[in-house]
């Protein structure tokens, strides 16, 4: 019994997404829990650079979940369901900020909270991060986009190519472009 | 110096996709070359914020409030891809069938119903004018002398009136079939 259990979690682990979507939609539903293990972090982190409070984020993401689960049917496996999820937390955070009725843009995930160390340090680091931040905003959006998708939210060259509806290619270069600016305006 | 790193390859190197090789071969280049090493300082200043900024801990339990939140929930029938623009142009095609077949009893009510409606406009324009202090007249003369010279204008208001009604029809399709989907595929 304990080796079919361990061999039903090693099948689990690796099976696709569009597998696991299936055995949902034919009704073992507890399937779904593998997808939520594998994309908590992306749509944690994606709801928590859009609304940059930790309990905001997380009901963001338990809705962005629960959205995910009731239109499972409308998931299109050719497309990668994290392309998929994060689109519907981009959205759902959106809906948040406007019941919320003002913007915090994604950028202001760019402030760590609880930092370690001396109060001088405490307080270097505060104006490094705000500069970050600074500079970041300053990011025309086409670059600053999929910078956030890959640093902050953790998402592949693919996966934002898929979101963003660009080439790879585009992505891999604005992505250079945007690092290559921060880097040079944090050296000016 | 000839063998300096590119800033490709110092992008590269903030993303942790280098080849050992071509990570053996910056680290080592940047023990002599004063101007990389500055560079790879400031690299790795930026990868490190970079880092510190993405680095946002999933709360605890997440996985189950989100299990217990679906537990009495169900998923719902896939939506049809174009289902309004179907739909819409079933309804065009019906209307027009419709009318084609009863033309003789619905073309006077159409046209009585036009008319009732042009004469609410006008009546609607005359006492609004009137209300603000206009002579109805002066504008209804230079509404005639446009209506004039209207017949030789006509194919172009025709096909003007035609481009924006289509332009609309598909701007309305399109903000529809985006609103399903940006609700139902985010």
């Amino acid at each position: 019994m304990a080796r079919q259990t361990v061999l039903y979690t090693v099948m689990e682990k690796e099976m696709q997404d569009y597998e696991v979507v299936r055995l949902c939609l034919e009704g073992r539903t507890e399937h779904f829990e593998t997808l939520v293990d594998r994309y908590q972090k992306l749509v944690y982190s994606l709801a928590w650079s859009y609304l940059k409070d930790a309990q905001l984020a997380e009901d963001a993401a338990q809705e962005a979940f629960a959205k995910a689960y009731k239109h499972l049917a409308s998931y299109n496996p050719a497309f990668r369901f994290s392309t998929w999820i994060a689109r519907i937390t981009a959205n759902t955070c959106t809906d948040f900020l406007r019941k919320r009725k003002e913007f915090c843009p994604i950028e202001d995930a760019f402030e760590v909270t609880d930092p370690e160390g001396t109060p001088e340090q405490h307080v270097i680091g505060r104006e490094t991060k705000d500069r970050l931040e600074g500079l970041i905003n300053r990011l025309d959006p086409k670059y600053r986009q999929p910078l956030m998708l890959y640093h902050l939210a953790g998402m592949k060259y693919e996966e934002i190519a898929e979101y963003l509806k660009v080439p790879m290619s585009i992505v891999k270069n604005r992505i250079f472009r945007a690092r290559k600016m921060l880097r040079q305006a944090m050296e000016d | 110096m000839k063998d300096c790193i590119d800033q490709k390859t110092f992008s590269r190197y903030l993303e942790d996709s280098l080849e050992p090789e071509v990570l053996t071969r910056l680290e080592a280049h940047c023990r002599i070359c004063e101007r990389c090493a500055g560079e790879l300082a400031g690299w790795k200043v930026l990868k490190e914020k970079l880092r510190e900024a993405a680095d946002v801990e999933v709360p605890d339990g997440l996985k189950e409030k989100v299990m217990s939140r679906i537990a009495g929930e169900k998923i719902l029938p896939a939506r049809r891809e174009g289902g309004a623009r179907r739909g819409l142009a079933a309804a065009i095609v019906f209307a027009a069938a419709l009318y084609y077949l009863f033309r003789p009893v619905l073309r006077p009510i159409l046209f009585s119903l036009i008319s009732a409606g042009l004469k609410f406009l006008s009546a609607l324009w005359y006492n609004t004018l009137s209300a603000v202090g206009m002579d109805p007249a002066i504008l209804i003369r230079l509404f005639g002398k446009i209506m004039a010279g209207f017949g030789s204008l006509l194919p172009v208001f025709m096909a003007a009136t035609f481009l924006m009604v289509t332009g609309l029809v598909v701007l309305i399709i399109r903000g529809r079939r985006r609103g399903s989907r940006a609700e139902v595929s985010g």
